[in-house]
């Protein structure tokens, strides 16, 4: 009797030992707490799923410039970075009618971004605002529409940095001193307008000894007309070295300083021959790759931020609802054989 | 079922001080040990969840600290481009004669130096650059591998654009510095964003020291354990420096890379907590769980002898209880064992007041009880049997049998034949009344009939000498009404013994009434016989008296008649009945009998004590 018993409390304290001791030995491993969240996972099927649309981005160009094709070459770049369709278009004829042509077609395309380096500010506006409203977002590069055409604007360099940045260079290859003259289609393109508005502004803010003339006419004219013209700051093409050819046939070389926007591939001999004293621009490439990079975000809904870090191209900042990309690049004869463009 | 019914009847098998035990067990221990092992687990779990709680949330800052320490570091390859003779260099393709690479080497690894080396970030350890076939470098030590340069180029590929910076490990990159310093190397593409192209890498390598310091920041001391590992599990940093390089075998296993958990397989069971960067940088701490539980540990060990030890103190208790508590009842359950076979003279000694106490007291009395009544019994059998014995051997008394047989010779020779009859007849009377009749009780007639035959005899030969009344007070019928048998008789023979020795004359008065009795309380029967004999002498009164009183029987007394019938009605009766003496010396005696007015024989009484 006594032994049942003794078993009958065995057994008790049997079950209540294995009941205690199971709580704790199920497996190696017992969660405490978790901070797993499902976020990151959604965001790499968000992902996923964008990457097998392959978004398709319009690229339009003014014209079809080596220019324009460094900024394709780097549009491509970042397409396959991004893993993105690219087309780069440019009109057949330089002009806004063409350009409208060429935007329209996009639209009949039905692409999901079209980025535009507007010939004229106004002229193109109804075409975009019709692409906006078809669903097409639309955004500018290298040269801008009014603000109702696009959502917002590449721009290369800010343009009051860079009209200050090309009277520095001019005062510099000048002495600070004598008189010079600007090339450039001022009339009839708005970003050359501009920039000369800044370059008389610093000419008149920082350089008291130097005035900038108006010309008119022809500029082989007006080098043999016109002793005193000491400098030519050239806006005109960045493909072509009209002023430093120019006065190479007036004899005129080293004489007359020149200086402007221009190429380096293209402007690379003739700083050289010491015909053009410093080129400014910005590398098309990289405007090209940004303008791509952040068409993209602008599909996956982000909108650029000043001081952003688009991978490649490094930080960008943000005027408005301006993109500002690179600060100008200097052109010299030691550093110009650096450039590819 | 049957397991149920089977211990049902196991349980009711039981004997009471098992039944004690389990409840005792069920109620005390089984519950007490359960408190005692539900409370200790969750007073660990409180004392472990919480860290296992916060400690993800400081590895998440720590890890946050250390990643943005690396981006740091990482932007740190920007300051290349501040120089433009550095970056002509770099941008540089087609292949200069030596002497100009040399003194374009020398320049870099000049800036290097200045820029980087012994720049303000005294984290970094050196700087290497690797561009097309030309390795740059400037470092404050030197690696122990001969082959370091040849090692660092395999990194230096002409792989794909990539514009994060890239962590390479100690033991991925499997080259130690001369003094076992724990390094990191970030890897960060010299990208030339203005032409698109690749122009090299850039390699920084870290001092991990950094870590030991954030490390100390969560842990102060030493005590835990603190890693930091890539998402393969290999370790980038250790707080144990040899680990650095190896890879966390169990990292496979761990169920979650943010948060904390408790491994419980293992023979030295941790809590480990992790947080993975957005990088893939691991960090983890580890710390034994016997560390983290040790107060608790010891504080359960002390709740668990505290335990043990009220329960040995209970079960000593218990014991001691159950033993007090069972050991009367075993006295008890010996005794009534006695008892049962026949040993009445036991005695049950028990001093508690409490039931059991009561109990045996009770016991103890029923028993008193059964023992008295049993003897009395016995003894009024006994009695009641020499009474009865005397009062048959008194009946049949050969020498009244001879004195008669004589009167009656001395009456046929003197011719006297009437006489003869009458004394023939009462005497076969008598003799029938006494043999006859075997019952206890008469009814009074028939024990006044014979007094009266017996008196008349006596008359016969005593003639004048003897004058004998009888007065029925009640006059009444004395046929329903009983009487003891026997009674008359020999208190009459009394009075004639002692009367006849001393008086020329006696008289002898029976009287029969009913009388309230003031010892009863209730209207009993009164025989009376009185003499005019010599009377008793005071002394001699109080000395029979007192022989009345006793009760019990005297064989060889002088007063043997008296006592016996006065016996007898006692025990029948009770001693509120019986004889009852009245004598004045010189004058007479009367003898008073009481007994009950009993309308119904004694048989059933006399049956049942027979049986």
């Amino acid at each position: 009797m006594r032994n049942r018993l003794l078993q009958l409390i065995g057994i008790i304290v049997v079950l209540v030992i294995t009941a205690a001791c199971t709580a704790y030995s199920d497996s190696g491993y017992e969660v405490v707490y978790s901070l797993e969240s499902q976020h990151r996972q959604d965001a790499i099927d968000l992902k996923g799923e964008l990457h097998e649309e392959r978004p398709t981005i319009a690229m339009v160009a003014k014209s079809a410039s080596p220019y324009f094709s460094y900024a394709e070459e780097g549009a491509r770049e970042a397409a396959r970075q991004a893993g993105i369709e690219v087309t780069f278009e440019s009109p057949r004829m330089p002009g806004a009618e063409q350009q409208i042509e060429v935007v329209e077609q996009l639209i009949r395309k039905d692409v999901d971004v079209i980025a535009i380096s507007a010939i004229d500010p106004e002229k193109l506006i109804p075409m975009l605002v019709k692409a906006r409203n078809q669903g097409i977002r639309v955004i500018t590069w290298d040269s801008d529409t009014m603000l109702k055409g696009r959502e917002f604007f590449v721009n290369q360099v800010e343009t009051e940095v860079l009209g200050r940045h090309l009277m520095d260079n001019m005062a510099q290859a000048m002495g600070e001193k004598g008189k010079f003259v600007v090339l450039g289609e001022s009339r009839t393109d708005a970003y050359a307008s501009e920039l000369l508005k800044w370059i008389q502004t610093q000419c008149d803010e920082n350089y008291p000894h130097m005035m900038l003339d108006e010309h008119a006419g022809d500029i082989k004219g007006l080098l043999g007309n016109r002793a005193d013209i000491g400098g030519i700051l050239e806006l005109h093409s960045i493909d072509h070295a009209t002023a430093a050819e120019a006065v190479k046939e007036a004899g005129q070389s080293g004489k007359v300083k020149v200086t402007g926007l221009y190429a380096p591939s293209m402007i690379r001999n003739y700083l050289h021959d010491g015909l053009v004293q410093k080129a400014t621009l910005w590398s098309p490439k990289k405007l090209g790759y940004v303008t791509v990079m952040l068409a993209n975000d602008l599909l996956s809904g982000r909108y650029p931020t000043d001081g952003q870090d688009v991978p490649g191209a490094g930080s960008i900042r943000m005027l408005g609802n301006t993109v500002i990309m690179d600060e100008p690049i200097d052109f010299t004869r030691e550093n110009v054989d650096q450039y590819d463009f | 079922m049957i397991f149920k019914r089977m211990r049902k009847i196991r349980v009711r098998e039981l004997r009471l001080s098992s039944k004690l035990a389990i409840t005792y067990v069920l109620l005390t221990v089984v519950p007490i040990a359960l408190i005692g092992l539900y409370s200790y687990s969750q007073y660990n779990k409180s004392v472990q969840d919480p860290l296992g709680e916060y400690m993800p949330k400081f590895l998440n800052q720590a890890n946050n600290d250390i990643e943005q320490h690396f981006q740091r570091l990482s932007e740190l390859s920007e300051l290349v481009w501040r120089s433009e003779h550095v970056l002509s260099i770099l941008r540089r393709e087609t292949k200069s004669d030596r002497t100009a690479l040399e003194k374009d080497a020398a320049y870099i690894n000049d800036f290097l130096s200045e820029t980087y080396v012994n720049g303000s970030n005294p984290d970094v350890l050196g700087v290497y650059v690797l561009s097309g076939d030309q390795l740059y470098y400037s470092s404050r030590w030197v690696f122990q591998e001969q082959d370091w340069k040849w090692q660092l180029r395999r990194y230096g590929g002409s792989e794909p654009a990539q514009w994060e910076a890239r962590l390479i490990q100690q033991g991925e990159a499997k080259l130690r510095f001369a003094n076992n310093i724990p390094y990191v190397l970030i890897k960060k593409q010299l990208y030339d964003t203005d032409n698109r192209k690749l122009l090299g890498s850039m390699f920084i390598a870290i001092d991990l020291a950094f870590i030991e310091r954030i490390f100390r920041n969560i842990e102060p001391e030493d005590e835990g354990r603190m890693w930091l590992m890539s998402e393969s599990g290999m370790i980038v940093y250790h707080a144990n420096s040899e680990l650095i390089g190896t890879v966390d075998a169990n990292k496979k296993f761990y169920p979650l890379l943010n948060g904390s958990f408790r491994t419980t397989g293992s023979d030295n069971p941790a809590m480990i907590s992790l947080n993975q960067s957005s990088r893939g940088l691991i960090l983890a701490h580890s710390i034994p769980l016997k560390k983290l539980t040790g107060e608790v540990d010891a504080a359960g060990r002390m709740i668990a002898f505290a335990l043990l030890g009220i329960f040995l103190l209970t079960i000593i208790v218990f014991v001691y209880f159950s033993w007090k508590f069972i050991q009367p009842l075993k006295r008890l359950s010996g005794m009534m064992k006695n008892v049962e076979m026949g040993k009445f003279q036991v005695n049950y000694d028990l001093q508690s007041r409490d039931e059991i106490g009561t109990l045996a007291t009770s016991l103890n009395s029923m028993i008193a009880t059964i023992r008295d009544l049993i003897q009395k019994n016995y003894q009024i059998e006994i009695r009641q049997k020499e009474a009865e014995l005397y009062a048959l051997q008194s009946q049949i008394n050969p020498h009244f049998m001879y004195n008669t047989l004589e009167t009656i010779g001395m009456a046929v020779e003197e011719g006297e034949t009437e006489a003869v009859v009458d004394m023939v007849t009462l005497l076969g009377r008598m003799l029938r009344f006494s043999v006859s009749n075997l019952s206890r009780s008469v009814t009074i007639a028939e024990e006044v009939q014979h007094v009266k035959d017996y008196l008349t005899i006596q008359k016969f030969r005593f003639e004048d000498r003897l004058a004998f009344e009888i007065v029925d007070q009640r006059a009444g019928d004395l046929q329903n009404l009983y009487s003891p048998k026997f009674i008359l008789q020999p208190v009459v023979e009394n009075a004639i013994k002692h009367g006849l020795e001393k008086r020329r004359k006696l008289e002898i008065q029976i009287s029969i009434g009913q009388e309230f009795g003031a010892r009863s309380g209730q209207v009993e029967m009164v025989f009376r016989i009185r003499d005019n004999g010599p009377g008793i002498s005071t002394e001699r009164l109080a000395e029979l008296e007192k022989l009345l009183q006793n009760e019990s029987f005297q064989h060889k007394s002088s007063q043997f008649g008296l006592s016996n019938v006065n016996a007898r009605i006692k025990m029948m009766h009770g001693s509120e009945y019986g004889l009852q003496l009245h004598s004045i010396e010189g004058l007479g005696t009367e003898v008073s009998i009481r007994i009950p007015i009993n309308a119904q024989p004694y048989e059933n009484e006399q049956n049942e004590l027979q049986g």
